[in-house]
């Protein structure tokens, strides 16, 4: 059980050895903080979706959710709006997104998963109907974005570290250590007996939906600051390696249960695995491969070692 | 002789963890006959007839099909040996026709692949035409009432041509009218040569139908008689007869006058119609009747899960509507749920997880988060509580770890942790399923809750004799409300008591 439960953390220090033996870059300053940079957005939604899905709920729609914010926040800076607006506008796309998906899944009673894929569909129209389908990008990026997602402190710290060292600790703390999160924990564990102890179900799960999209506004938001421009499609990419981030991360600590400390932790494992592959020079396809097996290993570990049914993982 | 008998059993014994359900049974059925089978709730007579069937296995003893042993691993094992079981919970897909069900996995090919639909329905209708039945068999069963789907469900049965038909309560949701024709077709069916085994609560049809009745109490088959020889009476005695003296603890204080609950011609609009009690602190009301005879449902109107549509409701003399379990809560009415499982506990969650929750914002503190060690703390004080007597290991054990009866506990223990709050707390049959020992701890603890702590009690249980040993009053539920009130010392014996029941 010992090893189930901190499997994940052996498993990135033993990857982190291995590129460092046979890549010496790998462990330069600058490189960290790279691999640090690409799990910022990994990690950013995986918060948002792992707080869905301890509610028992599910979200496809997160990763069209930022291409939306990402490509208006553009158009509008090429519009040259005002930087805070643009900020607040992402914002209130992202987190109405999650409000809608609310109401489709918590109080219209749709299946979560077919709810959120129609409005990712939904939104991938949008976004590509904003753009033209093109890559946009501004002539002139405004200093607030610079500092937000693509300048460096002190020369090697990259700003966008800050944004997810701030969100996952709070996370950790929310889901981890408030009451609410504890509510949403029995709300996804067993929503029957949530009712019989006076929860609010509904407002749990609601909340959850909300807080994913407020998170997918703020993933939006901090890509396009890294990358300076924009398409259609920008987040789509996100959608599956956030998924797989949610549940291997799983199985740290709470052996198949979603926790905020496993979702950080696997989203700079992820972040290392494909850092490393490209620094040792192994082929486009190596990534796939290794993180698929990585995914079927770990919940065969779970599911077969730890004889511990995954219950609140529902799909 | 052997082989003259559809069915028997030697020795039948299931014992699950820490309950013998079915002991020792010697049983038989000729072919021909209707053989009723009665007794209380959780008797053994469900628990027999899934042996019987193949759900469950024996744990000794044999069962014999026309003679020959038989040891069914599955009820399709049963099925293929002709023996049918039509369950108490309907099992039909409600968008197929009545005939698409009945030859459901077994339909008519065309070209070795299509269906034979005319075909299907030909077979079908010569089944029903064959026990008279009154059913239309094109229809999409949802379409169907009740009765028309629980013909559906014996024709299905019949279908397989079973020497044996099960049938567990088969005209437990039926009108009157309906039943008449549901007679007709066991009538015919018997005349077949097929051997019936009947599960029913209802006295009058079981002398209507039956041509034996067996009578089970705590498991054991008490009497096996011609329905001619027995009179209703006589089977209420069979049913019931036991020593209740020293399991029960000692009731000597006298609830006091005041109202605590007033309860006035309440409604769901479904399952419970104009129920009207009152309860006082310091007494326990035990409410007893037949699973589905509202005790349930009204304990989950009171605590807000279901619709309150009329009727008033009063606490401490204030009428205060409840729309949901937060509500109740806050009012101090709380409900320990008779599905452990499914509405208690977290499974994800320890022990102590499971013991806090309700009281979580105690242990709040810095930024607005949770204090674990005072949750902790707080967590092991409910669980060394002394009336409780939960038995643990750690306070952060794992759920499952724990025994039906220490679960139970935890349900009751959740509460406690609100006790300064509590003024009403409702069990719903809080001993099922739990061994002898720890439902003496119960009894206790519920005299407890309410002579000590001045709370009113509801005790629901289909268990007429603990009812009995342990309320001040019991009320008797029929058909969604209360028919009759007994105050404890107007309670002779138990057919006092189930005569308003059944």
């Amino acid at each position: 059980m010992f090893l189930v439960k901190y499997g994940l953390l052996f498993a990135a220090i033993l990857i982190w050895i291995v590129f460092a033996i046979l890549q010496h870059r790998f462990y330069s300053p600058i490189n960290i903080f790279s691999i640090i940079r690409q799990a910022s957005i990994i990690g950013i939604l995986g918060l948002g979706l792992g707080g869905i899905v301890i509610n028992g709920d599910f979200d496809m729609s997160f990763a069209a959710n930022t291409s939306l914010v990402g490509v208006i926040a553009i158009t509008l800076m090429m519009n040259e709006a005002n930087p805070v607006l643009i900020f607040f506008v992402g914002l209130a796309i992202g987190t109405a997104v999650g409000a809608v998906n609310s109401l489709l899944v918590v109080r219209a009673r749709i299946p979560a998963f077919i709810a959120t894929m129609g409005m990712m569909i939904f939104l991938q129209g949008i976004a590509k109907y904003v753009t033209g389908g093109a890559e946009i990008y501004p002539i002139h990026v405004p200093m607030f974005y610079k500092l937000f997602g693509s300048s460096y402190t002190f020369g090697v710290i990259p700003n966008a570290v800050f944004t997810f060292a701030i969100i996952g600790a709070a996370a950790v703390l929310f889901y981890g250590y408030s009451k609410r999160g504890r509510y949403m924990y029995a709300t996804g564990g067993n929503p029957d007996a949530a009712r019989h102890v006076g929860l609010n179900v509904r407002f749990n799960r609601t909340l959850a939906f909300i807080l994913g999209g407020f998170l997918s506004g703020v993933a939006g938001l901090l890509l396009i600051s890294m990358l300076r421009a924009a398409n259609p499609t920008i987040g789509q990419g996100y959608l599956f390696p956030t998924v797989i981030t949610v549940f291997l991360g799983s199985l740290f600590l709470k052996g198949g249960v979603v926790n905020a400390p496993g979702i950080i932790l696997s989203a700079v494992f992820m972040a290392s695995l494909s850092n490393g592959f490209t620094m040792i020079g192994l082929p486009f396809y190596a990534k796939d491969i290794a993180q698929g097996l990585i995914l079927v290993i770990a919940l065969l570990g779970i599911c077969v070692l730890g004889r511990r049914p995954m219950r609140d993982i529902k799909l | 002789m052997p082989g003259s008998f559809a069915l028997e059993t030697h020795h039948l014994t299931k014992v699950f963890p820490g309950v013998v359900a079915v002991s020792d049974v010697d049983f038989a059925v000729r072919p021909g006959e209707v053989h009723a089978l009665l007794g209380e709730n959780g008797a053994g007579k469900s628990t027999f007839c899934k042996v019987l069937s193949g759900v469950h296995q024996p744990t000794h003893g044999e069962v014999l099909l026309q003679g020959k042993p038989v040891l069914f691993r599955s009820p399709h094992d049963a099925l293929l040996a002709g023996l049918s079981m039509v369950y108490q919970e309907r099992n039909l897909i409600p968008f197929l026709t009545g005939a698409q069900n009945i030859c459901l996995g077994k339909e008519k090919s065309r070209y070795r692949a299509l269906i034979h639909e005319s075909k299907t329905r030909k077979t079908a209708r010569e089944i029903r035409d064959r026990v008279g039945a009154q059913v239309a068999l094109d229809v999409e069963v949802e379409a169907l009432r009740p009765s028309e789907q629980q013909v559906i469900e014996i024709l299905r049965a019949l279908f397989h041509e079973p020497r044996l038909l099960l049938l567990d309560e088969p005209t437990a949701s039926l009108t009157h009218r309906d039943m008449e024709m549901l007679y007709e077709v066991i009538h015919n069916v018997v005349s077949e040569g097929v051997g019936v085994i009947f599960i029913s609560h209802k006295l009058e049809e079981v002398f209507k139908i039956a041509d034996r009745i067996t009578i089970f109490r705590d498991g054991v088959r008490v009497a096996t008689e011609a329905a001619a020889d027995l009179d209703r009476d006589t089977c209420i005695r069979y049913m019931t007869n036991r020593d209740i003296t020293e399991l029960y603890p000692d009731v000597q204080a006298k609830p006091t006058n005041v109202r605590l609950l007033e309860v006035e011609d309440v409604s769901d609009g479904d399952k419970v119609h104009d129920v009207s009690f009152s309860l006082s602190p310091g007494e326990v009301v035990g409410f007893y009747g037949l699973v589905g005879s509202g005790r349930t449902e009204l304990a989950e109107l009171l605590f807000g899960l279901s619709p309150q549509i009329s009727g008033t409701i009063r606490l401490r003399g204030t009428e205060i509507r409840i729309q949901s379990p937060g509500q109740a809560i806050e009012h101090g009415i709380f409900l320990v749920p008779e599905d452990r499982a499914r509405h208690g506990l977290f499974p994800s969650f320890n022990l102590k997880e499971n013991l806090t929750l309700p009281v979580i914002s105690r242990f709040i503190g810095k930024l607005g988060l949770i204090d674990h060690r005072a949750e902790a703390a707080a967590a092991t004080r409910i669980a060394d509580d002394e009336e409780l007597r939960l038995v643990y290991t750690d306070i952060q054990q794992a759920i499952d770890s724990l025994s039906g009866g220490n679960k139970q506990k935890i349900l009751i223990a959740r509460w406690l942790a609100k006790r300064e709050e509590a003024a009403v707390i409702i069990l719903d049959e809080p001993t099922q399923g739990i061994d002898i020992g720890v439902k003496h701890e119960i009894y206790e603890l519920l005299r407890q809750l309410a002579e000590k702590h001045q709370l009113g009690v509801i005790f629901i249980s289909s268990e007429l004799a603990e009812v009995i040993g342990i309320s001040d009053r019991v009320c008797v539920f029929r058909d969604g409300t209360i028919v009759k009130e007994f105050r404890r010392e107007e309670i002779e014996n138990q057919e006092q008591i189930l005569r308003w029941a059944f």
